[in-house]
């Protein structure tokens, strides 16, 4: 065991030197620039990260930083959609945005020898973008039937429902994708406003992993993209506070025509403040409980009784608010047993954790959070995930040492906080004969059409 | 889905130039990587390929076994999947759920998948563990328990995965019926996860049965790639796996369990309906296909990005971005297995457009792409996109091990990676227009349906 946490430090340690010798920052005309140098490959990758997400998008115009980042391609007063698809995909260049509600970011990947052309026209794209509304129309014709879609995904459909039904009256609720009555809204003129303000309002930062030659981008970024920080102050979203939750310990069935099996997703918020504090305590907690093939969950629900193939637990913080639960499945048949299983696993272990499958389970986590780091673009991703919720890059190098140092008593306590919480929420989607199977054993149960959430 | 990028999204190098695993060499346009790989065959037929990467005290462990779909018949059906899962149940040494225990339990982590072709089983761990990892695995070939209780258990797990993956999915479902109907009367057509009624009344001496026939030390090979001593693993694998005894019968087992030959034998140029949860109607348009690695197979490879990989292809322009357009999404994948093959064009309407004048529509389409439409651009951008893919995600030695393994059991050789670059880059536009014209034919194909209320389903 000794040996294993040693290995485990020295490995540290020498990702600590790797980034100490490879991890450059600079300011670009007041845009900070986080760039992992890294000589191995002649590719790139370049993440464009705005401070402002899709917390901002009016109501009833909810997506629209998503669409606004997400259809730069339809076209500029200069080219038509065609011209900048064939010109990026020419040189293959992967590209897209991803909107969270804290912020947005834009990512471009392909081979060094062609990133001026791409990125000028990544910034042409920024700076002229026209939304075009013939082309407009059709994607948006697209994007409602993706999101009728949803409902052919079970699994989708109870992670997207439960989000809405846990988060209500939070603010954090609306879906930052956006809906069918949302899509009918946004036009043309809402989506380049949007964009003008992600350009010249909102406060960047840019993560790149490539080589030294890149620093060729910084006259693109300043002179094509023309991105300044200067005069920008930093993003604050209000911190969200508990016992907000109109639907606190409901249980709710979205039925599904023909399905043999129940999603089942439960859990609930976390505060800002609740979800920042022990963070290497609920990480560690949420694996424990449903983080591999020999977590409580797993264990319980597939390994010793069949009930179903997969059992996972999530412990996430955001930068201004969290959220926790846990996310299984099973047959129509066995739901309440499942329920109740978990229930069982749950209270469990909240009073009695035997220390040898603590530590066990310490050098499982221990041993898989190096893996998470071994591929640079991962290890890039994790860089930008600790500046966006204000965690220090140290904290990186320290969590081994912080899961070593958690005694069962701090465990117990944070499953029963995390996953015994009264607030919690029961979103499952299936069967509508899990209606009565679930009246018959106690549940009071409302049900929801899908259709009112899409 | 995309089958082709599998081809070559895992080559790996060091993210620390001290620690360079592969050698690149990528200044005109074709890659070249060559790792050091080391090979050991033991004498009941077991071969061993390790590459040493020091940077970090990991290593990732694949065993390929050469056993899947194709080798099952009716009654077992889903067999390879199954046995899949009851190989981490617990051996004669490494006792009932003892398998994740000690891999979990020492830093690891493990997982494995079924094809139609192959079972693989991968692990990551330290790099001080690789004796116990070594130690695990000769265990579980050798003397799998198979035990009772674990086994009705595992039935159950089973039957959700499939209702996940196939039953309760519009996407699953309409899949998982394109490759039992284009491969219908051959052993690529009985689904790798298995009948219904299969997978309820499958007994444990069928799977011992199984078990004994194809898992033996002849059916397959190790890739390791991290931090270990190569020699030092060969010592350890000849000391543990040694004793393991080879299956002199293999070859004539394999033959008389993928009865029937794999010549397309379905019923073609018909259409199957089927009845699903989506508002929007989905399609997949599927024809005979070539197995992987003759030049064809490269050439179709080549076709579907051209046709259905990325917004600028030829189908996404034509029916998504279109001045009309009729679908919501499409794509275009060229699946080789080992014997066989199948090319796919699948997509979702939109609302209100006809799937009869939509069919109608595709084939045409088709018809008008293959007879001249396409143009020397699409094929460099292809070419391009393909390079680009060539260095993605390549800095794990999960990446290199499944990258290479893959090469060893498609190809018989771990190296064949540079050929493929090579091979794509001197395609011309001809071949791919004249494999257009040879492969997507009407009559090679079947059409697949799936919406809520499909008016034509029986199911």
């Amino acid at each position: 065991m000794k040996k294993i946490i040693l290995l485990l430090l020295i490995s540290l340690t020498s990702f600590a030197n790797y980034l100490d010798d490879n991890l450059k920052k600079d300011n670009w005309e007041g845009v900070e620039i986080i760039w992992l140098v890294d000589n191995s490959f002649p590719t790139y990758d370049i993440s464009i990260f705005f401070e402002g997400g899709a917390y901002d998008d009016p109501k009833g115009k909810e997506g629209l930083t998503a669409l606004s980042l997400n259809l730069l391609t339809l076209g500029t007063n200069r080219y038509n959609q065609e011209h900048i698809l064939d010109t990026l995909e020419f040189y293959g260049v992967s590209y897209g945005a991803n909107s969270t509600h804290e912020y947005a970011t834009y990512d471009v990947s392909g081979l060094v020898k062609d990133v001026l052309p791409t990125m000028k026209m990544v910034c042409h794209m920024f700076r002229d973008a026209t939304y075009p509304k013939k082309e407009l129309k059709k994607s948006i014709k697209r994007l409602k039937t993706a999101q009728r879609r949803m409902i052919t995904n079970h699994g989708a459909l109870a992670s997207y429902i439960s989000r809405i039904v846990t988060l209500r009256k939070t603010g954090f609720e609306r879906p930052a994708d956006g809906n069918l009555n949302s899509y009918n809204r946004i036009k043309g003129s809402d989506l380049t406003a949007r964009l003008k303000q992600l350009n010249n309002e909102t406060r960047k930062r840019i993560y790149i992993r490539g080589p030294e030659e890149l620093e060729s981008l910084r006259n693109v970024f300043k002179n094509d993209c023309k991105w300044s920080n200067e005069g920008l102050t930093a993003k604050n979203y209000p911190d969200v506070k508990r016992g907000l939750s109109p639907n606190a310990g409901g249980v709710f069935l979205v039925p599904v025509k023909d399905a043999n099996q129940a999603q089942v997703r439960i859990g609930t918020y976390m505060s800002k403040e609740e979800a920042h504090a022990d963070y290497a305590l609920a990480a560690f907690t949420s694996k424990f409980m449903g983080g591999g093939f020999t977590s409580r969950l797993m264990q319980a629900l597939r390994v010793n009784s069949g009930l179903t193939y997969s059992a996972g637990s999530y412990a996430s913080p955001q930068k201004n608010y969290g959220r926790k639960g846990i996310s299984t499945f099973t047959k129509n048949e066995t739901i309440v047993e499942l329920l109740q299983k978990i229930d069982e696993v749950v209270k469990k272990n909240s009073k009695n954790i035997p220390q040898d499958l603590l530590q066990r389970n310490k050098v499982f986590v221990k041993g898989n959070y190096l893996y998470e780091l071994e591929s640079t673009s991962s290890f890039l991703a994790t860089l930008q995930y600790y500046d966006t919720v204000g965690r220090p890059y140290k904290d990186i190098y320290q969590y081994p040492k912080a899961v070593e140092a958690l005694t069962r008593e701090q465990v117990q306590n944070k499953v029963k906080s995390l996953f015994q919480d009264p607030d919690n929420v029961t979103v499952i989607v299936g069967n509508i004969s899990l209606k009565e199977t679930l009246e018959k054993a106690g549940y009071k149960v409302n049900v929801i059409k899908a259709e009112d959430y899409l | 889905m995309k089958v082709v990028y599998l081809l070559f999204i895992l080559l790996f190098v060091s993210c620390a130039n001290s620690h360079k695993v592969g050698k690149i060499n990528s200044d005109e346009g074709s890659p070249q990587i060559n790792f050091d790989v080391k090979e050991h065959t033991l004498s009941n037929g077991l071969k061993v390929f390790v590459v040493e990467n020091h940077k970090l005290p990991i290593f990732s462990y694949y065993t390929f076994f050469k056993v899947g779909g194709k080798h099952e018949s009716d009654g077992i059906t889903g067999a390879s999947h199954f046995l899949e899962h009851m190989m981490f149940k617990g051996a004669k040494k490494y006792g009932v759920n003892e398998f994740d225990e000690n891999v979990e339990g020492n830093g690891g982590t493990n997982n494995a998948y079924t094809t139609n072709d192959m079972t693989v089983y991968y692990e990551k761990m330290p790099s001080e563990h690789i004796n116990l990892i070594i130690d695990i695995e000769a265990d579980r070939m050798g003397n799998l328990l198979l035990e009772p209780a674990g086994f009705e258990k595992e039935r159950g797990v089973v039957l959700e995965e499939r209702k996940m993956r196939y039953e309760n999915s519009d996407r699953g479902k309409i899949y998982l019926n394109m490759m039992q109907a284009i491969f219908e009367g051959t052993p690529y057509g009985t689904s790798v996860i298995g009948k219904v009624e299969d997978l309820k009344t499958v007994t444990r001496d069928q799977f011992f049965d199984f078990f004994k026939k194809f898992y033996a030390p002849n059916n397959a090979f190790i890739f390791i790639v991290g931090d270990v001593d190569a020699d030092d693993v060969f010592d350890e694998i000849d000391k543990k796996f040694g004793s393991l005894k080879k299956n002199e019968k293999l070859a004539e087992l394999k033959k008389a369990a993928v009865h029937g030959g794999f010549d397309f034998k379905g019923k073609f140029n018909r259409d199957i309906y089927l009845n699903g949860t989506s508002v929007d109607p989905m399609f997949m348009l599927a024809f005979k296909g070539v197995k992987v690695g003759p030049r064809d197979a490269y050439v179709l490879d080549i076709l579907s990005s051209i046709l259905g990989d990325g917004q600028s292809s030829y189908l996404n322009k034509h029916f998504v971005l279109g001045k009309k357009p009729k679908t919501a999404s499409i794509y275009a994948a060229n699946y080789t297995l080992v014997e066989s093959g199948v090319f796919f064009i699948g997509g979702q309407l939109l609302s209100g457009v006809n799937m009869k004048s939509f069919k109608k529509d595709l084939l045409k389409k088709i018809k008008k792409t293959c007879s001249g439409e396409l143009t020397e651009r699409s094929l460099q951008k292809v070419k391009n996109q393909y390079l680009v893919n060539f260095f993605d995600g390549l800095d794990t030695n999960d990446g290199i091990a499944s990258f290479l393994g893959n090469r060893q059991a498609f190809y018989g050789d771990y190296s064949h990676y540079n050929k493929e670059m090579e091979i794509y880059n001197s395609i011309t536009l001809d071949e791919v227009q004249s494999s257009c014209e040879k492969y997507l034919k009407r009559e090679n194909s079947i059409y697949l349906t799936i919406w809520k209320n499909n008016p034509k389903s029986k199911n």
